[in-house]
């Protein structure tokens, strides 16, 4: 037996369209920035130990030390929470972790005491896990708040607590929540006229950079850090070539925020804007 | 080989394969970060019988299966994920982007027809280039039962591609090489 030609092979037996249809799947690389956002979250669960990797000793011994819940300073590591998901049996540790994050918020003054109770939408989710898939008895696991990765319409606070300890970030929630719904930037005559090719093909790898950090951000769980990064940007390039691709991420964490209502406003307004734009499907996705 | 490295040597392994094993850009942190939580924790039984990438896409297939079965729980309950923008990579021109993501699109709705097991073979085999004993090892599988899925999911995946481009051509092309005429008096010669 040996192995056929493979379709993208030449003088395979394959059809030029089907070529074509299967040549998309090439690129499938991660967009910038997950790569660090991911490895974040990940040293978060597993600790200083494995997450270093300087001292060579990522192997062996360091997975008993992840028993040590939360590796101490993990809760500030951003990212860490949100990316977790369904990292399995929720027990004692997330009465610790949930009564940390609720000291945490009232020393951030904050009057939404929400985190006292358990994170409701989340706890559903926490799907079988593939660690019963791969191995029955496993020594204990620092257990992480349950994820909410997906936009659960619910107000601001319960999304936003579970994942959020650091005072940080509990404050630098508030700007997310007052974003106003603003119509999506239409172009506009602020663009300077003089700019020269060159000029404008660095401001977009500008702005492009930029967009990426803010997705970055929204990826990892991060909705209040991609908030403030959008916002950076609105101001930076207020009519800017990706205004499109601005706006619908803005969207998208609003949703991702909970804050639904808001996000079908600004979805509504995206679409009467730009009926036909490549994300409008998506942005459909967010009406209610 | 500490975890460090092996994270950063396979994080785009990691990330493809877990993408064309079905798992929607949305879910795809999370999917990443559970693969290698358990990349860390097994890492001292790996014996270094197999390849390392071997090894990791094989926990890749099994958090893939796993977060088809919860996905489509999450559908019944809720209406299914919620839709996940990408912001523009590296290309430039967002025209071009468009045009990659909806080739996108297409390819998945074709894969997303076939079982998991016949996709992990189709993509390992076409797109990762990885050879039948490869996949075999991989997927602990017989060689005859990974060329027999392949040949299973070319046949499906070829049945899905026609009707792609039947309607590709009824909505997007004219025939512009065909003058309306001729067609005409072609059609009428045969009657």
């Amino acid at each position: 037996m040996s192995d056929p030609k493979r379709w993208m092979e030449e003088g395979a037996d394959a059809a030029p369209h089907e070529r074509a249809l299967l040549r998309a799947g090439l690129d499938m690389k991660p967009p910038a920035g997950a790569e660090d956002a991911i490895w974040a979250a990940l040293s978060a669960q597993i600790g200083p130990g494995g997450g270093g990797g300087d001292g060579g000793g990522g192997d062996g011994g360091s997975v008993g030390g992840t028993g040590a819940p939360m590796g101490a300073p993990a809760p500030a590591a951003t990212a860490s929470a949100s990316t977790a998901s369904a990292t399995g049996v929720v027990g004692a540790t997330k009465a610790i972790v949930v009564g940390l994050l609720g000291t945490t918020i009232v020393a951030g003054a904050l009057a939404v005491i929400v985190p006292a109770k358990e994170p409701p939408p989340a706890a559903p989710r926490a799907t079988p896990t593939v660690e019963a898939a791969i191995e029955a008895p496993r020594a204990p696991e620092p257990d992480v708040p349950p994820a909410s990765s997906t936009p659960t319409p619910a107000p601001v606070a319960v999304d936003e607590a579970p994942k959020s300890p650091a005072p940080r970030r509990v404050s630098s929630a508030l700007p997310a929540a007052s974003v106003s719904p603003k119509a999506p930037p239409a172009p506009s005559a602020s663009v300077e006229p003089e700019a020269t090719r060159a000029e404008r093909a660095s401001r977009l790898r500008e702005e492009r950079t930029a967009l990426g950090d803010a997705r970055a951000a929204l990826r990892a769980g991060d909705t209040a850090g991609a908030f403030q990064k959008l916002e950076a940007v609105g101001d930076r390039f207020p009519s800017g070539t990706l205004a499109q691709e601005r706006e619908a991420l803005a969207i998208e964490a609003l949703a991702r925020a909970g804050q639904s209502a808001a996000a079908s406003e600004r979805a509504a307004a995206f679409l009467r804007a730009h009926p036909t734009s490549p994300h409008a499907t998506k942005i459909r996705g967010f009406l209610r | 080989m500490n975890f460090r490295q092996l994270y950063d040597e396979h994080f785009p392994f990691v990330w493809r394969s877990l993408r064309r094993l079905g798992i929607r850009e949305s879910d795809l942190p999370d999917a990443v970060q559970d693969v290698f939580l358990v990349v860390h924790r097994r890492l001292p039984e790996f014996e270094g019988r197999s390849k390392v990438s071997t090894w990791i896409f094989g926990i890749c297939f099994r958090v893939a299966g796993d977060r088809r079965k919860a996905a489509r729980v999450a559908a019944r309950r809720d209406g299914g994920d919620a839709p996940l923008l990408d912001a523009p990579d590296e290309r430039a021109d967002v025209a071009a982007e468009a045009e990659r993501r909806q080739g996108l699109a297409q390819l998945e709705a074709l894969l997303d027809e076939l079982p998991l097991d016949q996709r992990a073979v189709f993509t390992l085999f076409e797109l990762e280039g990885m050879t039948g004993e490869d996949i075999a090892q991989t997927l602990d599988l017989p060689l005859g039962t990974v060329y027999s899925r392949l040949r299973l999911a070319r046949e499906a995946f070829r049945r899905g591609a026609a009707r792609t481009q039947a309607r590709d051509r009824f909505y997007v092309t004219t025939p512009p090489t065909i003058p309306a005429s001729a067609l005409t008096s072609q059609a009428g010669g045969k009657r």
